[in-house]
């Protein structure tokens, strides 16, 4: 579903990703973990076609992001780490907006927009301006406009940051079915017992390079992934 | 504490002469004297125009023993300059600071937090006001030097600010107490309205200023009595500035009175009015019938939605618009007035037409911000599946709708009233149209060069920024450049001719800029 090779992001002097190699495939729910400043966003940003990146290649179900970005934009949703959206807009403008750009016909919007906005109970508030939305609120609205085209592939910056707990525990049950249908999900996160219980594989980042990746078992063995997490950035890689 | 926040609010208002908010590095020494250039340019063409004044009114006044007239006057025009370049940035900067939480959040007292605003705000009232009254004093000085009027002169100048921005507070004061108590549709229109009003006046009064000057030269004895009643502190500044040292204390008392009375009430009520939002109330969502729209209009209802919920971007943005209304109002109603005026050159009705409307439409400045708008909320363009061209087309067609309707009208009620033939009108519509295709790309060009990404406030990116200023010179540029092109040819090919001409040409640099945009724009974009 998604596959990055050789990833090489510089700026300035310094290579913010450095020859990184990732496969995401189908079904499976990829974390992705590492200190502030390994290259975490970076490579996500250059997944979503955001970010221009100097060497290597980013495929989406096949599809370069460089030769088809729009192509692979139609099957990505993207959450960022910071939900600024359209603060002019009210939520339901919002969604509105997102579903004409992915051209999502009245029947399904209206299904859909029901269905996640009771989810993360925010019906209520779809009326409201987004500049009066909590962190929280605006970061579910940002999940909900993800989800709502149906996307075979979600990456994803934090996106447990500001959730409450019933938010965070629908979240993850949503990833969990939008997986077991075959997508795919692709996360930062710094929260290591989520990853652990939530992801299928991880891979640990530091200073832009890929130190290690594999299934939960593979990485992090008889014990804990916070203690591999530490020993590996400790440096005894 | 407070030299520290004086130099931070000094750093952002200079941010833009330093700093390429798009490379986000310090900008290079040939860009800052260039930049600097371009500004002292700027302010060289009102003190020129404020000289000329000052030469027209001084001797006159000053030799029939009505100096302090000359003065009042000045200072009057000083103060009215002062608040109307301060008033709009005086509710953003004390108000609707993005930093405002931040600070707070700081062990810092809020009137460290207001001195500071003040501060920069301040130096803005000094800058307008300095433009009005370093011509006036000048002049006067070269012909009736005295020690003791320079001293004066120097002392009004710095005081005189105070004043003006006393009287900026006071209006965003009001702005802010409504803004707080009314949700936030509301507040965006009736800051537009109230805005809206004070532009209109200022029109009225500039249009009204050149009469009112001569009946004050005409009815100097008369109108001065009414000065002392209804403009005292500005007649104590006359006195003043003319060897009356009573009147210049008075004055300085009058300014500092009425400032520190602001400043004292505004720094007990400034956290409880950045803090509070009670008129906001909830909305409560009704399920509707869902309508969808294409890729394309969705973009241009999310360009027209954030248009009409900024009061700020309105009227920067759409000034011209309005004023063409305006000016079709007027035409139908005074369209004998029109005629006579322009009977000397009936022949070239149409050319006048268009020039008029041409100048009037380039200060339309809707795409010149545009990009810088989109500040934080970039991503979401950038990472949707719609191509970076559709992004630019739906901002460009924003521009072109907002100017072009209210110029068609514009036209139409002119063909009406100048009985205009149909060709004429035709080649004026066709000129016209593709000179606000023009202006609409070029604005939108300097922005994706000169994106101002990191503003504090919106006020910032949609009046303060690089790209909105070159757009407005530029497009004044080019209007004068078409209208002298005009001078000169239509004596030697004719009206009809020149019109084609002008076409092409527009025609031309509209197709260069559309190829740039569409080549280069979009790449520019994506790399914000």
């Amino acid at each position: 579903m998604l596959r990055i090779e050789h990833l090489t992001k510089v700026y300035g002097d310094k290579k913010a990703v450095d020859d990184l190699s990732l496969h995401i495939l189908p079904g499976e729910i990829y974390g992705f973990i590492g200190h502030n400043g390994a290259g975490k966003t970076t490579t996500i940003k250059a997944c979503c076609g955001i970010l221009q990146y100097d060497s290597g290649e980013i495929y989406v179900n096949n599809m370069s992001i460089k030769d088809d970005p729009l192509a692979c934009k139609a099957q990505i949703a993207y959450i960022p780490d910071n939900p600024d959206l359209y603060d002019f807009m009210s939520g339901i403008q919002y969604l509105n907006f997102i579903s004409d750009i992915f051209g999502i016909n009245a029947e399904a919007r209206k299904a859909r927009i029901n269905e996640y906005a009771q989810a993360f109970e925010l019906t209520s508030d779809l009326a409201q301006p987004i500049s009066a939305y909590s962190h929280g609120m605006k970061q579910k609205l940002a999940i909900i406009s993800a989800l709502i085209h149906e996307p075979k592939l979600i990456i994803m910056d934090e996106p447990f940051v500001g959730l409450d707990p019933l938010a965070s525990h629908t979240l993850k049950q949503l990833m969990r079915k939008i997986c077991d249908a075959g997508g795919a999900i692709f996360f930062s996160t710094h929260v290591l017992e989520v990853a652990e219980k939530l992801c299928d594989k991880v891979a640990i980042i530091k200073g832009g390079k890929l130190i290690k990746s594999g299934t939960m078992e593979q990485v992090k063995g008889d014990t804990s992934l916070e203690n591999v997490f530490l020993e590996l950035e400790d440096g005894n890689v | 504490m407070y030299k520290a926040l004086i130099k931070k609010q000094l750093l952002e208002m200079l941010s833009f002469l330093f700093k390429d908010n798009k490379k986000h590095k310090r900008r290079s020494t040939a860009s800052i004297v260039l930049l600097s250039l371009l500004l002292l340019y700027s302010c060289g063409t009102f003190f020129f125009l404020f000289t000329l004044l000052s030469l027209a009114f001084c001797q006159p006044l000053v030799s029939a023993g009505s100096g302090w007239l000359y003065f009042a006057l000045m200072g009057t025009l000083a103060t009215a300059l002062g608040v109307i370049g301060s008033v709009f940035s005086t509710y953003s900067t004390l108000y609707r600071a993005k930093d405002n939480e931040l600070l707070l959040s700081l062990p810092l007292p809020p009137r460290a937090i207001l001195f500071s605003r003040m501060a920069g705000l301040y130096l803005f009232c000094l800058f307008f006001e300095a433009m009005v009254l370093i011509p006036t004093f000048a002049v006067y000085l070269v012909q009736y030097f005295s020690v003791f009027s320079l001293l004066a002169a120097l002392i009004t100048l710095l005081i005189a600010p105070l004043f003006a921005l006393a009287v900026c507070c006071i209006l965003g004061y009001l702005i802010a107490i409504i803004a707080a108590r009314l949700g936030s549709r509301i507040r965006g229109i009736v800051t537009m309205v109230v805005s809206l009003s004070y532009i209109l006046l200022y029109f009225f009064i500039q249009s009204k200023i050149q009469n009112f000057f001569q009946s004050f030269l005409e009815n100097s004895e008369e109108l001065s009595g009414t000065f002392k009643t209804f403009l005292y502190p500005f007649y104590c500044m006359g006195l003043g500035l003319q060897g009356d040292a009573l009147s210049a204390l008075i004055f300085i008392a009058i300014t500092l009175a009425l400032f520190g009375a602001v400043y004292i009430l505004l720094s007990k009520s400034f956290i409880g009015i950045i803090t509070s939002n009670r008129g906001d109330k909830k909305r409560v969502y009704k399920e509707k019938s869902y309508k969808t729209k294409s890729s394309f209009s969705a973009l241009l209802r999310k360009e027209l939605h954030r248009f009409t919920t900024s009061p700020a971007y309105m009227l920067n943005g759409a000034l011209a618009s309005i004023l063409l209304i305006i000016a079709a109002v007027f035409v139908l109603v005074k369209g004998d007035a029109l005629t006579s005026l322009i009977a000397p050159m009936a022949q070239h009705s149409a050319l006048i037409c268009a020039a008029a409307i041409v100048l009037l439409s380039s200060m339309n400045l809707i795409t010149a911000p545009s990009i810088s708008l989109e500040s934080k909320t970039l991503w979401l363009l950038q990472s949707l599946p719609v191509s970076p061209w559709q992004i630019l087309k739906a901002k460009l067609a924003l521009h072109i709708l907002l100017t072009a309707v209210p110029a068609l009208i514009c036209i139409f009620c002119i063909a009406i009233a100048l009985k205009l033939d149909v060709l004429s009108m035709i080649l004026t519509i066709l000129a016209t149209t593709v000179f606000i295709v023009l202006c609409a790309a070029f604005g939108l060009i300097l922005n994706l060069k000169i994106p101002n990404l990191e503003w504090v406030n919106e006020t910032a990116a949609v009046k303060q920024g690089l790209a909105v200023l070159f757009a407005m010179f530029g497009g004044w540029a080019m209007s004068f450049f078409l209208i002298g092109l005009g001078f000169l040819l239509v004596p030697i090919v004719g009206q009809t001719p020149f019109f084609l001409i002008a076409i092409v040409i527009i025609c031309a640099l509209c197709v260069v800029s559309l190829t740039w945009l569409k080549a280069k724009g979009t790449k520019v974009f994506m790399e914000l």
